[in-house]
């Protein structure tokens, strides 16, 4: 090889180096100091705080990149939408929601940054988050998020009171409902049904299924409509009032001397509890 | 000689090797070098163009999100062969608010695209562009009724008293009068006030209500006796609009002007008349119209009944506070509700009786709005009837309205009756973490 060209070689590879090294000797020196998620159930929205440091003298411009923040029931994926950026006086409402094509503005030593995160099924989520200036990676990370199966209530009670009124020639039971749950977990598929028995035969004489959800420490009424009981019971000691009662959907109608047993069951999983009225109450028909 | 030496050195595989190298090297640093910003403006610019609206909108929101960075690529992409691109870089430099960008969508009001008009104009009108004023105007001539539409807004927005009689113009238009005359309300210009009260004699009844409706937002009390006299007007929308803005002139010695005239619109044939000049007669406070507002509480239209109870409301006083009570045992649950609304707003102590009475009521959402307003009165009386309530009481909706109102009365009963609420497991999550919240403060 003649002497000219490995000059010219040599000097080719000069400028490679120090172009290599102006490249990677201004690379912005940040790492992702610390991530965390409060825990969350499934179907809630929680968010992932991250705590990137930058450890130069300037500030300086970064990306995020996130990828599983949101994984919905048939194991798909979807794009987050953007970042929450905390405001100067740390109150959640100050923070700002900026597209993830806006650049994070970097001080010098710990800045945070979250992004909402949201899974429809119980699992492990590893959410992998890089953080980018142009092409280079600075630094990349994964948190792994674990949301827990929900919790299904120990306990359910149920609780049954009336109010009777006396209309013309009958005498009119209002009933009221609630599912209580003392506890925590919740269930949102509690099937719960009414049966009405006439206690004179012995036989039923009304049946009705309606299904309820209760959540953790909380009761859930069991009428539909506001201002309207779960169930009537009308004793008429002549002819009926011809009251529908709309819209209350369980309605039974008696005559004079009738007497029934309500009975109330929820089930959820391999649970039940039951409560029960006797209308007229031994009280009344003294 | 010495020529022929350089050629060969050129026409050498190894010199060409070194030119390659040189080459590659200067494409990497000028990669390197451009700044990552500015690469990914270029993109979402890029992408304001894509077929999927959902990509091009995202795009255009995340470039406002960016902002004053991607003005300079937003601004040249006004000028884009794709029309689409050049529409969203007018409706991104809007939103952004950049003023440096108004002489470049002054430009793009030519473009011969109307969506990519009508995104500039209305850009020009976020920006409040005062020197696009004159190319805006020329623009109410033109053929797209919905670029004309935007360019009515943003004249509107951006204020400049030039565009007031071009926009009064517009006052017969079908489409764009009402718009106009919102806009020139907007420029509140007392200058248009002498020209606006002699459209009040136009033949068209459209240039007279959109001249009443400009009156009314520009605010001057010379308009008061003309619109008066609009209360007689043959169209009853006219008469309308002049009721309804006779209430917005509320000052002691405007009101005196108006009263009567109102009172005597209250006999009006149109009971859209009616409602106006009862709503304007509460809003002016007039305790002559009480006994005329109370016959009305008896009428078989329940808009006008409605409007007699919110009326008296906002006249206050105990006469208006007996005037109202009977009506809570109306039959109609909505007429009950909003008399409990008026009695709250006049803020009479007669009022708190009533309003404990209507705790009982067999409606939940009358209940609500009067434990809502026994909180608001803030009178102690309340609190013993609201544990009572409380006691009895099964809609959620209604026990978290009696539970704020307690803790907006406060006092050693109220805080008890709270701190039983916070410990019963067996009460409605939202009433006991009502109560809990209510206790911390």
């Amino acid at each position: 090889m003649r002497k000219s060209t490995l000059i010219y070689v040599s000097l080719a590879l000069l400028v490679l180096s120090l172009g290599g090294l102006w490249y990677y000797g201004d690379s912005a020196d940040v790492h992702i100091a610390a991530m965390n998620a409060p825990s969350i159930g499934v179907r809630e929205p929680g968010q992932l705080d991250i705590v990137l440091h930058n450890n130069g003298s300037k500030p300086v411009d970064v990306w995020l990149e996130v990828e599983n923040t949101f994984v919905d029931s048939d194991g798909m994926s979807h794009h987050n939408s953007g970042l929450l950026i905390p405001g100067n006086s740390g109150d959640l409402w100050s923070a700002e929601f900026v597209s993830l094509e806006k650049p994070i503005l970097l001080q010098p030593g710990n800045n945070s940054a979250s992004v909402w995160i949201g899974y429809a099924l119980p699992g492990k989520y590893p959410v992998k988050v890089k953080v980018v200036d142009n092409c280079r990676t600075l630094d990349e990370g994964t948190y792994l998020v674990e949301i827990p199966p929900p919790e299904v209530p120990e306990n359910l009670s149920l609780k049954l009171e009336y109010e009777m009124e006396s209309r013309n020639a009958s005498y009119v039971y209002r009933i009221y409902g609630y599912l209580i749950n003392k506890g925590s977990g919740s269930e949102y598929n509690v099937s719960t049904n009414l049966t009405v028995i006439d206690e004179r035969t012995g036989k039923t004489v009304f049946t009705s299924t309606e299904i309820y959800g209760v959540g953790e420490y909380d009761k859930t009424p069991l009428w539909t409509w506001p201002d309207y009981p779960y169930a009537v019971v009308e004793i008429a000691h002549g002819e009926p009032s011809g009251d529908s009662y709309m819209p209350v959907k369980n309605v039974v109608i008696g005559e004079r001397g009738g007497r029934f047993r309500i009975n109330v069951t929820s089930t959820w999983l391999d649970r039940a509890v039951s409560a029960e009225l006797l209308l007229p109450s031994e009280e009344e028909r003294r | 000689m010495r020529m022929i030496k350089q050629c060969e050195l050129i026409n050498s595989r190894h010199a060409k090797i070194l030119l390659l190298l040189l080459l590659f090297s200067g494409i990497c640093a000028g990669c390197v070098g451009q700044d990552p910003l500015e690469v990914r403006v270029e993109k979402l610019v890029r992408n304001l163009g894509n077929e999927d609206q959902n990509v091009s909108y995202a795009s255009a929101y995340a470039l406002i999100d960016i902002g004053e960075p991607s003005v300079y690529s937003l601004i040249k992409a006004l000028k884009d062969d794709n029309p689409q691109v050049r529409s969203l870089a007018a409706f991104s430099l809007g939103r952004i608010g950049e003023p440096g960008a108004s002489k470049a969508l002054i430009e793009a009001l030519e473009d011969p695209e109307p969506e990519v008009r009508m995104n500039s104009a209305e850009a020009l009108g976020k920006l409040k562009a005062q020197e696009a004023a004159d190319s805006l105007i020329k623009l109410l001539d033109y053929n797209n009724v919905e670029v004309r539409s935007k360019v009515v807004f943003a004249l509107g927005a951006i204020g400049n008293q030039k565009a007031a009689v071009p926009l009064i113009d517009l006052f017969g238009d079908r489409e764009l009068g009402g718009s106009a005359a919102n806009a020139v309300g907007n420029l509140g210009c007392k200058e248009a006030v002498e020209k606006l009260l002699g459209l009040l004699d136009s033949s068209d009844s459209n240039i007279r209500i959109n001249s009443i409706c400009a009156l009314r937002q520009i605010h001057d009390s010379r308009a008061v006796p003309y619109l008066i006299e609009m209360l007689n007007d043959k169209v009853p929308e006219v008469r309308k609009e002049a009721a309804f803005t006779l209430g917005f002139f509320i000052e002691p010695e405007e009101a005196a002007q108006t009263e009567l005239a109102l009172i005597n619109a209250l006999g009006d044939s149109e009971p859209g008349v009616q409602k106006e000049a009862i709503r304007s007669l509460g809003k002016i406070k007039s305790k002559d119209s009480i006994p005329y507002l109370e016959a009305l509480l008896q009428d078989k239209n329940q808009n006008i009944q409605i409007s007699a109870v919110t009326a008296l409301g906002n006249i206050g006083g105990s006469e208006a506070v007996n005037s109202l009570t009977p009506l809570l045992e109306y039959e109609k649950w909505l007429v009950r509700m909003k008399v409990v609304d008026a009695l709250v707003e006049t803020g009479d102590p007669g009022a708190i009786d009533p309003l404990i009475s209507s705790l009982g009521d067999e409606n939940y959402r009358v209940r609500q709005r009067a434990a809502d307003g026994l909180g608001k009165l803030g009178d102690q009386r309340a609190v013993e009837p609201l544990l009572k309530a409380l006691d009895t009481e099964r809609e959620w909706e209604v026990r978290v309205a009696e539970v704020r109102a307690l803790g907006e009365l406060g006092g050693s009963e109220a805080i008890e009756g709270l701190r039983r609420i916070s410990t019963d497991m067996e009460e409605y999550w939202n009433v006991r973490n009502t109560a809990e919240e209510l206790l911390k403060k």
